[in-house]
């Protein structure tokens, strides 16, 4: 398994300075993102943050009003077949045909992808147990997000967007999703990009994540890296206090007595030392999961 | 091979796999010379990015505890090595770290414990059966 | 909220506000444009038989428009099947403003009419009828909601009902002859009761679908259901081109509709119409009424044909096909080729008819002479034609946009012309009028033509229209340019100010060439 970073090949996408408001409300504020070829790269941030507006301009459904997206080195508005033809995308609120059948549907979506293949969706389509005759307004939710699925998958797209997929799926359905994740990016070259809240599923596929809270980029990291610096240090002090000291490089802190958390990013060296100058001792010192990466960074 | 992943402490999930593999070969679960399974393999069944498989593999590599043969696929390598011992004792140290820190936190003496485990060492053995 | 009344009837106006105000716009857009004209030709005689048929179609009309403003405003959404009130509260408190809505709106709109033309309209009658009409097409909606058999169960509820209304105004299968004026007490007590069974009709269906059953569980209808859907098992097509396959979507649900709507409204009118009305004059002049009918729904297919929404209601790109790998010229050319195919098909079968029917007058009494001022110059054959292309392409390309605004600017354009016409057909004198005739004829012409050029030229300069397609289109419009002016030249009635009109009017037939791509990349990529 070749190992995507530093990756030689110029990036799958590029996002430049996006700014973009709706009437007064600035959903985008001078975002950039860079997704490298090949790997997951996750979207992560609450609801409302401006990722489905990211995806919407990556997908060329929303003109950049400031700034420039690139999308396999091309412009999706103006280019549409050249960047379109070559993503297959999974929306959130997973909009299809109501009106096709699911085997319409395949062909339908067959005769706009040449790297369809027939044999691949129709493994599909049996491992997602899903009948060629129903209706797709008859499919429940799980069905409909498989089928949506399946036509992202079976043209091996060499770049996957999905916006919230799990959301609103049970259990079952959202390993299917992650095992697709997982699959397509077994191929050489293939990218995935996903958007999500729920961060322990990123937190197991993710290569990169991307922070956004408010229209603004907070983060962009490796997730080896962004779990290396953050910490979560456990100090004793020699007697209660109420107010503990604020010390440089801690995100949060919190606690009661004589212990009190600190969540720090960067250096846990740095911070061991100038706890020790206070008198205190470091009696615990844990890795933090994604979620409480997350919430403790939104809170600062 | 059962490997069990949670994303719920904190731990890096290379992290985890690493540490059970190499319980499973310190207690004979995993024999010399068997087969770990391929990356893809693996990555779909715990549902994980296959590079966080990739990097456990290559850090157990790096520790002596598994060898990449060029025919493919990766292999625990043999135990006797004095690599794969001091990893052994270095998990049976982490251990003992913990041990004497508790004892200490409860203000419980270092020939207490010693004893203590020599009692349950004893009570471990297998009986001889009776006449 | 003090009560479930107040909440319904603030709900109501609430979500309607704006299509309750383009639903009296647009029911009162037709009466206002014929009456401006015949009123610019002189004073109205309310006694005219042909007036009386307009009247009754007029009031069914607005009737219709203004009802289907409330309706989108009222919804039985799930989430009012589990307030704490009985079925019947629901159903009555939604319903009864409703009616007393469409009353009042009645009440404003005839009268306003009347004041405005000097007309002599009942406005008891229609504020009697209205409600009701109301009442049944709702309880139908609700009866029947969600389900295939939707439009049988209003059109039976509606046709019932527009039956009887038919016989207010004269025997009931022939033309009208005299306007309903008052309401008798057998009038009232028929109306009475079509609402009860209105009230009645609809606590059933609301009651059933608040339990969550569905019409398909009358047993009747589940074995049609079983009949018509489970056997097609159809074969899986596959096709060429991404532009075929986006095609034969399109066509599949959006252009069998016109054809359709046309073949069952000559089918049913003639069925109601032609055993009993003898005189082939009037069959002619009703054949050639159904030919100019087509334009006026031409609106409705292109309407229909350019909501690339993901809904009904919704005319904004839908995310599925936004993200298919088509340019946007591909978009809206398969857009406008549906159109077009409609259009003929439509056309088609409307001339087939009626060259059935005057065939069959030929064989049986012979083609009447026809009254000196009857009116069909050779060149009205291809007229119904283009004017269902132009409408239906043109409202297509408008549809398409995604923009209700722009429905609403031109639907407020038309109807401010037309109150502005009458006002001045009042005051000014006839002279004055036809000065100002001449000049609007002259200026729409000419703004008719602007806009064609636009859209040509800013979609070549973006790309989104071929040069052989600009060049194609050009020729057209200079063939109609040239039709036009020899036909002027011909004949004596022709004006400069009409002439320009017809040519500005013309170069619409290649406007939504251009436009419908415009329109489409400007609602896909905002």
């Amino acid at each position: 398994m070749p190992d995507p970073f530093p990756s030689p090949s110029p990036p799958i996408i590029d996002v430049q300075r996006v700014t973009r408001q709706f009437g007064s409300k600035t959903a985008l504020n001078d975002v950039s993102l860079t997704v490298p070829r090949g790997g997951v790269f996750g979207l992560i941030g609450g609801n409302g943050a401006g990722k489905t507006t990211l995806i919407k301009h990556i997908l060329g459904l929303l003109k950049a009003q400031h700034g420039s997206v690139r999308v396999f080195g091309l412009d999706p508005v103006q280019n549409p077949v050249g960047t379109l033809g070559r993503i297959g995308y999974l929306s959130e609120d997973r909009d299809l045909p109501d009106w096709m059948r699911v085997g319409q549907l395949m062909s339908y979506t067959q005769a706009f992808f040449p790297n369809w293949d027939e044999k691949f969706a129709e493994e599909l389509r049996d491992a997602f147990d899903l009948d060629a005759r129903a209706f797709v307004k008859n499919l429940s939710r799980g069905q409909r997000a498989r089928a949506g699925l399946l036509v992202a998958l079976a043209h091996r797209p060499e770049l996957l967007v999905l916006d919230e997929p799990s959301s609103g799926l049970d259990p079952v359905v959202r390993r299917d999703i992650l095992g697709a994740i997982i699959r397509t990016i077994a191929d050489e070259g293939r990218t995935v990009l996903f958007s999500s809240h729920l961060l322990d599923e990123v937190e197991r596929v993710a290569d990169r994540i991307a922070i956004i809270h408010e229209g603004r980029v907070l983060l962009t990291s490796s997730m080896d890296e962004i779990k290396d610096q953050h910490r979560r240090l456990t100090l004793r002090f020699e007697q209660s206090i109420s107010e503990p000291p604020a010390l440089v490089g801690t995100l949060s802190r919190a606690g009661q007595g004589a212990e009190w958390t600190y969540v720090c990013s960067g250096e846990s060296r740095q911070l061991r030392s100038a706890a020790e100058a206070l008198g205190a001792t470091v009696v615990d010192d844990a890795a933090l999961t994604l979620d409480e990466i997350f919430v403790s960074r939104i809170q600062n | 091979m059962l490997i069990h992943i949670s994303t719920t402490d904190g731990v890096p999930i290379y992290l985890q796999i690493v540490n059970q593999i190499k319980y499973l070969v310190a207690a004979g679960r995993l024999a010399a010379g068997e087969e770990l399974p391929p990356i893809l393999v693996l990555a779909d069944q715990l549902l994980i990015n296959p590079n966080t498989v990739a990097r456990a593999y290559r850090e157990l590599e790096a520790g002596g505890i598994v060898e990449k043969r060029r025919t493919a696929g990766t292999y625990v390598s043999d135990q006797g090595s004095p690599l794969a011992r001091r990893e052994r004792l270095k998990i049976l140290t982490d251990r003992i770290d913990a041990l004497v820190a508790e004892a200490l936190q409860m203000k419980i003496t270092l020939s207490d414990v010693l004893k203590l485990v020599e009692q349950r060492h004893a009570a471990l053995q297998p009986k001889p059966p009776l006449e | 909220m003090r009560s479930i009344p107040i909440a319904m009837i603030w709900e109501l106006l609430n979500r309607g506000r704006w299509q309750l105000l383009l639903g009296f716009i647009g029911g009162n857009a037709m009466p206002l444009l014929i009456l401006t004209a015949l009123k610019f030709e002189g004073e109205i005689d309310p006694d005219e038989p042909a007036l009386i048929t307009m009247q009754m179609m007029l009031l069914l009309m607005h009737t219709f428009i203004f009802g289907a403003a409330i309706l989108s405003a009222v919804e039985f959404a799930p989430r009012a099947y589990v307030l704490p009130a009985r079925t019947s509260t629901l159903v009555v408190w939604k319903m009864v403003p409703a009616m007393i809505l469409i009353t009042l709106d009645m009440i404003v709109s005839i009268g306003g009419l009347n004041l405005l033309f000097g007309m002599k309209w009942s406005i008891t009658c229609a504020a009697a009828l209205a409600p009701v009409g109301m009442a049944l097409i709702m309880a139908a909606l609700w009866f029947a909601e969600r389900s295939p058999w939707l439009p049988v169960v209003v059109g039976t509820a509606g046709g019932v009902l527009g039956l009887w209304y038919k016989s207010r105004w004269g025997p009931m299968f022939s033309m009208p002859q005299y306007a309903w004026t008052v309401v008798t007490p057998a009038d009232a007590a028929v109306l009475i009761l079509f609402t009860a069974l209105a009230f009645v009709v609809a606590v059933v269906g609301v009651s059933r679908n608040r339990r969550g059953d569905t019409i398909h569980n009358l047993s009747g209808i589940a074995w049609a259901d079983w009949w018509s859907g489970d056997r097609a098992a159809q074969p899986l097509k596959s096709f060429g081109s991404p532009a075929e396959a986006q095609y034969w979507a399109e066509w599949t649900t959006k252009g069998w509709m016109l054809p359709f709507v046309v073949m069952i409204s000559l089918v049913v009118g003639s069925m109601i119409f032609l055993p009993l009305e003898r005189d082939p004059k009037v069959i002619i002049k009703a054949l050639i009424g159904a030919g100019g009918m087509l334009s006026a729904i031409g609106i409705v297919c292109g309407f229909l044909a350019g909501n690339c929404g993901s809904n009904d209601a919704n005319t904004e790109f839908g995310q599925f096909l936004g993200t298919r790998p088509l340019t946007d010229l591909q978009i809206g050319q398969t857009i406008l080729k549906v159109v077009l195919k409609s259009v003929l098909i439509s056309w088609s079968i409307w001339a087939a008819f009626a060259a059935t029917v005057l065939g069959l007058i030929q064989v049986t009494v012979g083609l009447p002479q026809m009254d000196p001022d009857f009116f069909w110059p050779w060149w009205g054959l291809p007229a119904t034609l283009l004017g269902c292309w132009i409408v239906a392409a043109g409202f297509a390309s408008l549809t398409l946009s995604g923009r209700t605004q722009l429905w609403a600017l031109v639907f407020c354009i038309v109807i401010t012309m037309m109150v502005i016409f009458s006002l001045v057909s009042k005051v000014l004198p006839r002279e004055t009028q036809m000065m100002l005739f001449a000049m609007v004829q002259a200026l729409i012409g000419i703004g008719l033509t602007g806009i064609t050029v636009w859209c040509l030229t800013t979609a070549r300069q973006r790309s989104l229209i071929a040069g052989r397609m600009v060049l194609a289109a050009g020729c057209i419009w200079l063939g109609l340019t040239a039709v036009i002016i020899v036909e002027g030249l011909r004949v004596s009635y022709a004006t400069l100010p009409a002439t320009i009109f017809l040519i500005g009017l013309a170069s619409l037939t290649i406007t939504p060439l251009a436009a419908a791509p415009l329109a489409v990349a400007a609602n896909r990529h905002r």
